[in-house]
């Protein structure tokens, strides 16, 4: 494992992640969080990711794009084994979260679910209050006393910034409360699992541009803590948020790098294309 | 669709008057009290007691959806959740063809298989004495008559379940297991209930299976081993004998006229029921 590891380094910096003006800071034995190593995923013999090599920077956003169909969704899915349940899907390839290989032989896939929270493309509250939704996740692993989950879903909801408008209500259905606040809910609900990581699928397109800005700054202020990943389906939102940016076309990963370089220099045609709004 | 609607309405409403009418010779003769709540039956004595009848009915159905609801309930879980695309595709067409079997070879399959299994290896256990033709009996092949009818429909419930309402709650990290128990079931519980009313809803009235494994004998019955005799039986068993007793015709109409009560009120009842919990938790 080690060596493999080693080797796997050196390439990484010589081929797929280039050493740019702001580096992902890599050393020799540093490991970071997530990566992704030869991905390829097939569905029904068809493959939508090919050879995905990518390595998820801690603490910042990064945000993939890409045209519609290039396999977003999917390599998002793929990060938290979303795709277990589809026996159509074939997966090779691993994807190290904390070193482990997710993908791995008898790995337990609820634990790794647990450092990711997700926030999926409408929000889905549960058919429960907003108390209950929040701390449904403690409830599962294991946490029983009162006022231990009073205190987790207060921490969450203040973090997304929602327990202001919810403090009086915390026992009505969380279907009535705005879309907006649904999806900072939905947040919250993640992270009161205490994840290391969100996985956001275009988080704000359900959402009108006030709600977008709150979940976008919500995002900015929780880098501090997590690793971001947001797959985004406008430009503009990337160039507002990103730290990184990974653009990927038909199933493979092109272009990886900072946002700065993605968005002023990129160094593949076809993302300069895509930047320069050629094709979308 | 209005015109049908009301059409519907008017023939329900038909019934119930004719019924109502044709039973009111003997509501008449006997207090409706005297009906209900005593258990002698005597047509040639002119005594009407439809207590034993109404028993037997609720128990008989009682035990059918004891059986039927958590078995019914497991399989659409497996099916729904669990069966690869391949077992689904061989398992559903069995369960629609299940729902299809006439009643009677039912009936058959109880006297030959269900009533020798009771009288010889499980009532010995409990009581001194079974015929085997019994409440029990009677219960089991209700229950599996009724079991494909819910199993299809907690399926589609089930499958109406969002996706994305299970992956929210596969990544907080909970199992499967727990997915199914504290998601799916939540927010399938209306379409669960709904499925459960209207398979009692057609255990009350199912006839000619239970008529022939349930002894059919006007006494109330002590135990479940014990013979019975609910309301359709009844119906099925007399009308057309014995026409020359006085009020005989008129007592049958008022055990249609029971069972239809019964089956209007059980619905009218779960409905609000249902209509209660899906608001209350906004399922
Ligand atoms: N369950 C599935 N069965 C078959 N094909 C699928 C399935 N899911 C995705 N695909 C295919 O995989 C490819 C990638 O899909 P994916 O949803 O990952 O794209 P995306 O980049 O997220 O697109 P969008 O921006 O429209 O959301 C598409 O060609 C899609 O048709
Ligand atoms: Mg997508």
């Amino acid at each position: 494992m080690e060596t493999n590891l080693y080797s796997y380094q050196f390439r990484t910096e010589s081929d797929a992640v280039p050493q740019r003006s702001a580096p992902i800071k890599l050393t020799k034995l540093s490991f970071p969080l997530l990566r992704v190593i030869d991905l390829n995923v097939s569905i029904q013999d068809k493959q939508i990711l090919k050879d995905i090599n990518l390595q998820i920077p801690e603490k910042s956003i990064t945000c993939i794009i890409g045209p519609s169909g290039c396999g977003k969704t999917t390599l998002l899915r793929s990060l938290n084994r979303l795709h277990d349940d589809n026996a159509d899907i074939n997966i090779t390839g691993s994807v190290l979260v904390d070193n482990e290989d997710i993908y791995g032989k008898n790995v337990e896939v609820t634990h790794i679910r647990k450092k990711m929270g997700l926030l999926a493309q409408r929000p889905t509250v549960l058919p429960m209050s907003i108390f209950e939704n929040v701390a449904y996740g403690p409830r599962i692993h294991g946490i029983r006393d009162k006022r231990k989950l009073y205190g987790i879903v207060k921490n969450q909801l203040e973090a997304v910034g929602l327990w202001e408008e919810v403090k009086d209500r915390l026992k009505s259905p969380a279907i009535r409360l705005s879309i907006g606040q649904q999806q900072r809910l939905c947040l919250a609900r993640g992270l009161a699992v205490s994840p290391e990581i969100i996985l956001g699928d275009e988080a704000t397109s359900a959402l009108d541009p006030i709600a977008t800005t709150k979940i976008e700054q919500l995002f900015v202020s929780l880098k501090k803590e997590y690793s971001i990943v947001l797959v985004t389906h406008t430009l503009r939102q990337a160039r507002r948020i990103a730290d990184y940016v990974a653009f990927m076309y038909m199933g493979e990963l092109i272009e990886f790098g900072s946002a700065t370089e993605i968005f002023t220099n990129p160094k593949h045609q076809l993302t300069r294309d895509y930047i320069g709004g050629s094709f979308s | 669709m209005l015109g049908i609607t009301v059409f519907g309405l008017l023939v329900l409403l038909v019934i119930s008057v004719g019924l109502l009418y044709k039973s009111m010779p003997v509501i008449k003769e006997q207090s409706l009290y005297d009906l209900l709540f005593t258990s002698s039956w005597k047509p040639s004595k002119d005594h009407f007691g439809f207590l034993t009848f109404i028993l037997s009915t609720l128990r008989v159905t009682f035990i059918a959806i004891l059986i039927a609801v958590p078995l019914s309930l497991l399989s659409a879980i497996y099916l729904s959740e669990y069966a690869s695309e391949r077992t689904k595709k061989m398992l559903s067409p069995g369960i629609d063809l299940l729902s299809g079997i006439p009643p009677v070879i039912y009936g058959v399959w109880g006297t030959l298989v269900v009533v020798p299994w009771i009288s010889d290896h499980l009532a010995p256990h409990f009581v001194d004495f079974s015929t085997g033709y019994s409440v029990l009996a009677g219960g089991i092949v209700l229950a599996i008559m009724i079991i494909p009818l819910i199993i299809s429909i907690i399926i589609e419930v089930f499958a109406a379940v969002p996706q994305e309402l299970r992956e929210v709650s596969l990544s907080v990290g909970a199992t499967k297991w727990q997915t199914i128990k504290r998601v799916l079931l939540l927010k399938s519980l209306p379409g669960v209930l709904a499925a459960v009313i209207l398979a009692i809803s057609r255990a009350f009235g199912e006839t000619i299976a239970v008529l022939m494994v349930c002894g059919n004998f006007t006494e109330i019955p002590k135990s479940v081993f014990d013979a019975c005799y609910p309301l359709p039986a009844l119906i099925a068993n007399n009308y057309g004998e014995m026409m020359s007793l006085p009020n005989y015709e008129s007592a049958l109409m008022f055990a249609a006229l029971l069972l239809f009560v019964i089956i209007i009120l059980f619905n009218a009842g779960s409905r609000l029921i249902l209509n209660h919990i899906t608001q209350r938790y906004q399922l």
